[in-house]
């Protein structure tokens, strides 16, 4: 499974990432910006603390996770926990 | 008014969606004005340095960014699109157009655009009197 989340402006190490279950918690702070006394005449970009919570379809394998931050895009990569995955059961004749 | 920038379109960020035209996004944007020079940051998460293209033509300073090819799967939860970035700027003629510089960082693009010469506040420094 792959989670992207778009974060511009982050550095990597004020994100935070945990995994429980079937869980993904993100967290982090996107600095704000002073306005150091000059004129702002548009602010679009929201700044501050943010955090989010997804509950994915299936629990994952916490070991397996992988997380890249590349131009303001978080990728992560997840593999499935081992009894979320679908087994082929053998019939005995 | 000093070096405004005048945003051409609505001050909205969801995609716009037109007939026989690939979809892009509208970034956010700041704007901000120093002492000598009028700087904007967009977001444009997703894109790299060598895909944002900023051309001037007349007064019009448009920014685009090209995204990067979504990676195959399937989509379980869709919140985010893949896309172009575009946005347009009309500078006021009080900018100076060779002054025009850009860098991009962590999907936010800041262009530093110089102020003309002749709005650039002065300090007077003022002779004793003799």
């Amino acid at each position: 499974m792959v989670l992207t989340a778009e974060i511009p402006g982050v550095k990597p190490d004020d994100l935070e990432l945990t995994v429980l279950g079937d869980s993904v918690r993100l967290r982090g702070r996107r600095p704000e910006e002073p306005s150091n006394g000059n004129r702002m005449y548009r602010r679009e970009r929201a700044a501050g603390a943010f955090g989010r919570t997804v509950t994915l379809p299936e629990s994952i394998d916490p070991d397996s996770v992988q997380a890249e931050y590349r131009d303001g895009v978080l990728r992560v990569r997840m593999e499935k926990a081992e009894k979320a995955k679908a087994r082929k059961i053998e019939i005995k004749a | 008014m000093a070096a405004e920038l005048k945003p051409r379109t609505a001050e909205q960020t969801q995609a716009v969606r037109r007939e026989e035209q690939p979809r892009y996004f509208q970034p956010a944007a700041d704007i901000a004005e120093t002492a000598d020079a009028v700087i904007l940051k967009l977001d444009m998460p997703g894109v790299a340095k060598e895909d944002v293209d900023i051309t001037i033509d007349k007064d019009m300073l448009s920014i685009v960014g090209k995204a990067q090819p979504e990676e195959a799967g399937e989509p379980v939860y869709r919140e985010t699109y893949v896309g172009d970035y575009r946005r347009q700027f009309t500078l006021a003629s009080d900018v100076n157009r060779n002054d025009i510089s850009a860098a991009m960082s962590d999907g936010v693009l800041t262009v530093t655009i110089g102020k003309a010469e002749k709005i650039k506040p002065k300090k007077i420094k003022i002779a004793a009197a003799s």
